[in-house]
């Protein structure tokens, strides 16, 4: 039994290797590990909510002082006005709506401070409670008295139709990276006859029209399973589909700019593993940002597929209007643009370098 | 323009010299054989006539119509069969569907037509990339190592193929090590070594060529 030359085998395959061992088995886990650094806490103190006056007779003294209430709990910003603070949790740039009223200091005033939380964002109802208890035990500093509020608004969504939304973006994003490199690298061997033949260019042009049909037909069959469930989620709202659209555009772009970069090579495609990783681990798919660090919540604003899955849950999953997500719409046209760009500049590159072996 | 021409080409690869100076020209009509000991520059020519490289010095004239090539390693579809890679690749020219059956009676691929490119064997995998370069029925035709894997019946039919196919105004580059199995119908015989050429004549079918290969060659 000849295990010797075999093991002498996989020493010439190291040093062969050596860039995606160490890519792999050194850099890849050193960054799973500081990963875990950016989870602070399982009780939500970044959570961003919204403080506002019920009414011009609050003073900023009365909303300094709720404000640092809630501060323990959450990310709390001022609004100067209730609707303006609604707007913002309908767009979820904050997770509640902490209505102050007036009378704080006065004794024998009744006093309702109100938290409203966004029905569509089921990842936030059990942690509201939490912020709305905090509030009432620490509400006994003032001489009122104050009366703690939690409500609903809008639509309420149960916890399944909450992550079908979410799932309509990241399923996109799973076959970006992993099936579409999969299929054209599969098909590299005649990349030489089709660029003498046609080119590259057409090539992409045709993987474009078969993808988005296979695209759309997921989206199709999960929209099926949807409706069949009951979901109350308007997977075919047209706003709605456009956005995943665009976002899978995208998507695939970045996917497969490293995949011509890298020459279709392995490197490439632990990348795009390692990118798809990265992309569910920080783009906030369930929780809302800040839920476990404020770093997460940074991170998660950097994410163009973070602001994807907020606009399709705004439109699919809350029935809200378009209109409400302009500057998240333009960033997903953006981004587009600049995936195909970068994509463009892949291919460029590849065919510049020459013949493949 | 009717032919290929290469004036003063150069190319390099990370400072590896892989063409110098070549002047060549591919005229129409001719079997032209490219030839050389392994690494003097054949398939680097190959690319840069075909356009998937660029020279590094000197120019390369190519005709306004697209040239027909077999490569190295076979460039195919492999998921699909061997009739649906002749499709895709003849619907980018007209030469028609008489045309096509031509091309695949004449290289022996009828028996396989229905077969996954990717379950054929070397030496089927190597007349499917033949047949590809010839699908369009194109003016000029490149082959790299047309004759690799295949065995003495199939390179009968590939070599003949291939001087019928000269017989009009049609031109076949043949990048070969099998030089002597495609004896008379030879038109021109091109020998590169080090990546320059070492002889460019006519001769037309001659077999004196043979020995004078293997003297500059040696």
């Amino acid at each position: 039994m000849a295990v010797g030359p075999l093991l002498e085998k996989e020493l010439f395959w190291l040093r062969r290797n050596w860039g995606a061992v160490a890519l792999v088995f050194l850099l890849a886990p050193a960054l799973f590990g500081l990963a875990t650094a950016s989870f602070d806490q399982t009780v939500p103190r970044d959570v961003p909510v919204a403080v506002t006056p019920a009414s011009d007779a609050v003073t900023d003294d009365e909303l300094e002082a709720v404000t640092g209430l809630v501060g323990t709990v959450s990310a709390p910003r001022q609004f100067d006005s209730p609707e303006d603070a609604r707007t913002a949790l309908r767009r979820e740039r904050v997770y509640g709506v902490l209505t102050v009223g007036s009378g704080l200091y006065e004794s024998g005033a009744n006093v309702t401070l109100s938290v409203a939380i966004d029905g569509g964002m089921v990842t936030y109802t059990e942690p509201s409670r939490v912020v709305t208890a905090t509030l009432r035990d620490r509400a006994e500093v003032f001489p009122s008295t104050v009366t703690v509020e939690r409500r609903v608004d809008g639509p309420q969504r149960t916890l399944p139709e909450f992550l079908f939304a979410t799932a309509l973006v990241y399923l996109l994003a799973g076959y970006a990276f992993t099936y579409v490199p999969y299929h054209l690298a599969r098909e590299r061997r005649v990349f030489e006859r089709v660029r003498v033949e046609s080119s590259l260019w057409s090539l992409l042009a045709a993987k474009a029209v078969l993808f988005a049909a296979l695209g759309a037909l997921a989206v199709c069959s999960i929209g099926l399973v949807g409706a069949a469930l009951v979901y109350r989620v308007a997977v075919a709202d047209p706003v709605t589909l456009g956005v995943l659209g665009l976002t899978g555009v995208a998507l695939v772009a970045v996917g497969l700019g490293v995949s011509f970069l890298t020459r279709f090579s392995v490197a490439g495609r632990f990348v795009n593993v390692a990118l798809l990783a990265g992309l569910v681990a920080f783009s906030n798919p369930v929780y809302p940002t800040g839920f476990f660090s404020a770093t997460r919540r940074t991170l998660a604003g950097w994410m163009p597929v973070y602001h994807a899955t907020v606009v399709v849950r705004g439109l699919a999953l809350k029935g809200l209007s378009p209109g409400l997500f302009t500057d998240r719409l333009l960033l997903a046209g953006g981004f587009a643009a600049a995936s195909v760009c970068w994509l463009a500049g892949a291919v460029v590159a590849y065919e510049r370098r020459g013949r493949d072996g | 323009m009717d032919e290929i021409r290469l004036d003063g080409v150069s190319k390099r690869y990370d400072g590896v010299v892989a063409l110098s100076g070549v002047d060549l020209r591919f005229a129409t009509g001719d079997l032209h054989a490219l030839v050389g000991p392994n690494g003097s520059g054949k398939s680097t020519l190959f690319s840069l006539v075909l356009g998937l490289d660029r020279p590094s010095a000197g120019t390369v004239h190519r005709p306004e119509e697209r040239v027909g090539s077999g490569f190295q390693t076979p460039s195919l579809y492999p998921d699909l069969t061997v009739d649906e890679n002749l499709r895709v690749f003849a619907a980018m020219g007209d030469a028609g569907e008489e045309w096509l059956g031509t091309v695949r009676t004449e290289l022996g691929l009828d028996g396989v037509r229905e077969r996954v490119v990717a379950d054929l064997s070397g030496g089927y995998q190597r007349l499917v990339d033949v047949a590809l370069a010839f699908v369009r029925r194109p003016t000029f035709v490149l082959l790299d190592e047309p004759l690799d894997e295949l065995d003495d019946a199939a390179r009968d039919r590939v070599v003949g193929f291939v001087a019928d196919y000269c017989e009009g105004d049609r031109t076949v580059v043949v990048s070969t090590h099998h030089l002597d199995a495609f004896g008379p119908s030879l038109d021109r015989l091109t020998v590169l070594a080090d990546g320059a050429v070492l002889y460019d004549e006519r001769v037309d079918g001659q077999e004196e060529y043979l020995a004078l290969y293997r003297e500059l060659v040696a």
